[in-house]
């Protein structure tokens, strides 16, 4: 099932567009990472789809629900973290949990029972009674967290919750998410720092200049890029010589030089690629190492996004 | 999902009350606000004191008034820049501090956020109003202001702080940055306190005509005196309002209009009152579209509809309020032109008349003890009884209809005299009224006149006035005014003036007004009944300060509103001449003198008046009645003479103490042509 589905979602503002005919899917249960460099739309996508910002063109349908005017119903269903946001002044821990659950309609009990458990699973029991203004910037971060939280929403939008947070802290949000995960939820993150959700998300999409690069799980996202492969090769005789053996094969791209080595961008699978070495030595290149450069998911991540990451 | 019913507070209120209520902080700002109005009363307090020494006008329900006038001036003001402070800030600060989008993404409606911000906001000013209530229930310890004169200033209090608010929070929801929110919410204060008032010298100055009184209608602070002064300016309020207005930094009938001194019209405020509501509306609905983050003109039927059902209701509302004062404010008054006076032949006599102790009035409980006298130009003598007479009308003529309260109006309509013989008086159903008379006899002795006030026990809205003129050895009896009025925060009680020498008119005021802060007290339009058949007819309507017959009864003389200066009017023709009398300074004139041939006048001029002494100094101007040649005849003494008589051509006759109460006077004669003053010899 489709928990979340855009369709040609278009945003501009003035001349500028910021998110231009998004489409993505993101089935329900998902852990989905929206990646791109700062300033590529994730957080204008974001907002659309917590119903703050109103999407020049295309449209967004939440659980097969297409939002229209009714948006307000449509909010019950999803908790919403912005990447930058304040706290009220001269509010405790838990009434900001309680003002919230009455913003959300929840029933009295009901709120205090759930101000409890989300200050537990945020870890900020022992802060209950201190004034919002004076926690640690981590755990306004897991406050907000727990904002978002209290209406039990199936889906979970987090705006770079990760942001401004030390090493330590950064490794607890990613705890956390993985066990709101764990309850089946559809959380949707975005970050500009790849790393932080290549263990993380089931699937992933790749946003640059507000379009969609590249979306699905990172295995296929990494198999699409990498049909194309780099090899290294390290020759003794004449380089010039070998440069030009390797352009005339097919398959073979651009081919630079590296700290003595030659690396050569080459399409095409195993197959070929042992084909290659097999030309190349009949042609009388002294072949002294053939190797496949290993790429990873930054690299990947570069390569799509053409080395634009701020 | 099935209707759970519950009692559900908006979270916004309940969360900014929390953090607004946190602390000491409030509780500072409140006891800060009470005591600033707590000192400023004290302090107005002495100043009335101190200036209503040197008046005969009762004391203390002056002070009450005064006071009372002073804290809702006081209030309005704090409501007036307390207000903008506490709302401009509502949305937008939601927006900078990065909470708004949060708040957004909750189910919350926009409205409620907006309406949950609004009351909470506004809630913390009724408190600073509410909170002072008691205090400003205070005055009911010096009287002079009743329930009703509180109920308005609360209501419009309210309705300004509402409107305030609104005019913020659409700022802030229109701006979404505070310090502008700000900056406009001010200015749009300054200009209702401000512009309307600029305009409207502008009109006067320009046009050189009285302005039209609707330009004020958007100025809170004519609003808020309108309710509280008199329906008619210049009305028998008590001098201090004037002397307040001056105090204030401006003259109280610019505040509230004057309108047409003749006729009655609707106080300022049953117009500003539906302007600030159709505003409050207006921004309101506004401001529910502006906080929208999405669809902020997608408007749907239903929310248009009930827009429009709003309208309707609040149109409804004031047309129903106006349809049901009209007959309080719209019916024709009267406005009579000056009435040709009959030259009488006889030259002149004293003016101030002769008093008697007044007939005791019918009293079927015992009197209690007398009050402070009223101020009488005649200097007669008052007696104020209290009493509580039965419910049921007495005595057979006691038929009347025009004297019960609930058919009174505001409209001063002069009353069809009646002729009664000698037996109980058609006095009106006065249960618990306390009632005041005064009276006086006619030179010749043959008559003989007398006023009555009663105010009811209860503070209530009307008071009722008499002015009975009875033969002293025959049975006519003429009732000059009988009339129920509308008690604002002053009153007015007719007067007797003048007995014509003829002795076939008595001429009285209805409206005796001070002027500026209660130096010179006499009337400001005149009316007389004709001794013969009791018609009543008014010779001019309240025209200025201190009027004042030519020993002919042809002229009168008085000093104008306006700052118009010394005017004649003949009461033939009704032609004014007038000329300025500008000392240069702050200054109150009055006390006119003709002189015994009616050539010329002396009046008397307070320089810098409404200080601790009645005056600093004192001049004394003659004027040519041909020419209006002013001779100053005493430049500005310090032993505050007042012109009391003209006996002889060259002399006039002075008084050093004839406002100083208690003391005795000294009398001087000043010569009327050289200006130099003597010691009084006989």
């Amino acid at each position: 099932m489709i928990a979340i589905e855009t369709r040609g979602l278009t945003r501009r503002f003035g001349k500028v567009t910021a998110v231009e005919n998004l489409s993505l899917q993101v089935p329900a249960g998902a852990l989905y990472g929206l990646i791109g460099p700062n300033g590529a739309g994730k957080t204008t996508t974001l907002r659309m789809l917590a119903g703050l910002l109103e999407p020049t063109a295309g449209e967004i349908a939440l659980n097969s629900q297409v939002a229209g005017h009714d948006w307000r119903e449509l909010r019950r269903q999803i908790g919403y973290m912005p990447d930058f946001f304040g706290v009220y002044e001269d509010m405790l821990v838990w009434e900001y949990l309680d003002f919230f659950g009455r913003c959300y309609d929840l029933p009295p009990d009901h709120r205090q029972q759930v101000t409890d458990e989300l200050l537990d699973l945020v870890d900020l029991t022992e802060k209950r009674d201190a004034y919002v203004q004076t926690l640690s910037r981590g755990m306004r971060q897991r406050l907000c967290l727990a904002h978002a939280l209290v209406h039990d929403p199936q889906v979970l939008l987090l705006d770079e919750p990760a942001s401004g947070l030390d090493p330590r802290a950064r490794v607890e949000v990613r705890e956390l998410l993985r066990e709101l995960g764990a309850m089946g939820k559809t959380i949707v993150v975005s970050s500009h720092i790849l790393a932080e959700l290549a263990e993380l998300c089931d699937s992933v999409g790749i946003i640059e200049k507000g379009r969609l690069v590249a979306s699905g799980s990172l295995d296929e996202i990494s198999r699409h890029v990498q049909q194309g492969r780099t090899l290294r090769l390290k020759v003794l005789s004449d380089r010039g010589e070998a440069e030009a053996t390797l352009r005339h094969q097919s398959g073979v791209g651009e081919v630079y030089e590296v700290n003595g080595f030659l690396e050569v961008e080459f399409l095409g699978d195993d197959e070929a690629t042992a084909l290659l070495l097999a030309t190349l030595v009949a042609c009388g290149v002294k072949v002294v190492s053939f190797s496949e450069v290993s790429s990873d998911l930054e690299e990947v991540f570069l390569r799509l996004t053409k080395g634009e990451v701020a | 999902m099935p209707f759970k019913p519950r009692l559900r507070v908006n979270p916004v209120i309940v969360k900014e009350l929390r953090s607004r209520m946190r602390g000491a902080r409030a509780f500072v700002i409140l006891t800060g606000a009470l005591l600033l109005l707590g000192t400023a009363s004290y302090a107005l307090y002495r100043l009335v004191l101190a200036t209503s020494r040197y008046t005969r006008s009762p004391l203390s329900p002056q002070i009450g008034q005064t006071l009372f006038i002073a804290l809702a001036f006081l209030e309005l003001m704090m409501v007036c820049f307390i207000t903008p402070a506490v709302t401009s800030g509502a949305i937008s600060g939601e927006r900078e501090k990065l909470t708004y989008e949060m708040l957004m993404a909750t189910p919350l409606r926009p409205a409620s956020v907006l309406w949950g911000k609004l009351v909470s906001a506004l809630s913390y000013v009724f408190l600073l109003i509410f909170a002072a209530v008691p205090m400003a229930s205070l005055v009911f310890i010096f009287g002079g202001v009743s329930p009703r004169d509180m109920v308005k200033s609360l209501v419009i209090l309210v309705v300004v702080t509402v409107m305030l608010g609104v005019v913020g929070i659409f700022m802030s929801a229109w701006l979404g940055r505070t310090i502008v929110a700000t900056v406009l919410s001010y200015l749009v204060v300054l200009a209702l306190l401000i512009s309307p008032v600029f305009v409207f010298i502008l009109f006067a100055a320009l046009r050189q005509a009285e302005p039209p009184r609707w330009i004020l209608v958007p100025n809170p602070v004519s609003a808020l005196f309108s309710a509280l002064m008199p329906s008619i300016p210049a009305d028998g309020s008590a001098g201090l309002f004037w002397g307040l207005g001056m105090v204030l930094g401006g003259d109280l009938r610019l505040l509230t209009g004057s309108g047409s001194p003749t006729s009655i019209s609707r106080p300022l405020y049953h117009y500003s009152l539906p302007l600030y509501g159709a505003v409050t509306l207006i921004l309101y609905l506004l401001a529910t579209r502006l906080v929208r983050p999405i669809q902020r003109w997608h408007i749907a039927w239903k929310e248009a509809l009930t827009a429009l059902v709003l309208f309707l209701l609040f149109g409804g509302a004031v047309a129903v309020a106006f349809a049901s004062t009209a007959d309080r404010y719209e019916r024709a008054s009267i406005l009579s032109t000056p009435t040709p006076v009959p030259r009488p032949m006889v030259v002149v006599r004293e003016v101030v008349a002769p008093v008697k102790v007044p007939p005791p009035v019918p009293v079927p409980t015992e009197p209690s003890a007398a009050v402070s006298p009223l101020p009488t130009p005649t200097s007669g003598v008052a007696q104020d009884i209290t009493l509580t007479l039965p419910a049921q009308t007495s005595g057979p003529t006691a038929s009347k209809g025009t004297l019960t309260p609930a058919e009174t109006s505001a409209a001063k309509v002069t009353v069809a005299p009646t002729k009664v013989g000698r037996t109980p008086t058609a006095t009106p159903v006065l249960t618990k009224m306390e009632l005041r008379t005064w009276s006086s006899t006619s030179p010749d002795g043959k008559w003989s006149v007398q006023g009555l006030v009663a105010f009811p026990l209860n503070g209530g809205g009307d008071y009722y006035t008499q002015l009975k003129v009875e033969e002293t050895e025959g049975i006519a009896e003429w009732m000059a005014v009988d009339e129920w009025s509308h008690f604002g925060l002053g009153y007015t009680t007719p007067q007797p003036f003048h007995w014509s020498r003829d002795g076939r008119f008595l001429y009285f005021t209805n409206k005796p007004v001070p002027d500026g802060c209660g130096v010179f007290v006499n009337g400001s339009d005149l009316h007389r009944v004709d001794l013969g058949d009791g018609s009543v007819t008014e010779v001019v309507p309240p025209l200025g300060l201190w009027l004042s017959l030519s020993p002919d009864e042809t002229t009168l003389a008085y000093i104008g509103y306006c700052d118009r200066g010394l005017v004649l009017r003949d009461l033939v023709t009704g032609a004014e001449r007038e000329t300025k009398l500008d000392p240069g300074q702050d200054y109150a004139a009055g006390h006119i003198i003709w002189s015994p041939d009616g050539t010329a006048l002396v009046l008397t001029l307070a320089i810098r008046p409404c200080l601790a002494n009645w005056a600093e100094s004192v001049s004394v101007l003659r004027v040519e009645v041909a020419t209006l040649e002013q001779t100053t005849l005493i430049h500005q003494d310090g032993r505050l003479f007042t012109t009391v008589g003209w006996p002889t051509r060259d002399k006039v006759l002075l008084s050093d103490k004839v406002l100083l109460s208690d003391e005795d006077e000294n009398l001087w004669w000043v010569n009327s042509e050289t200006g130099q003053v003597t010691m009084y010899d006989g």
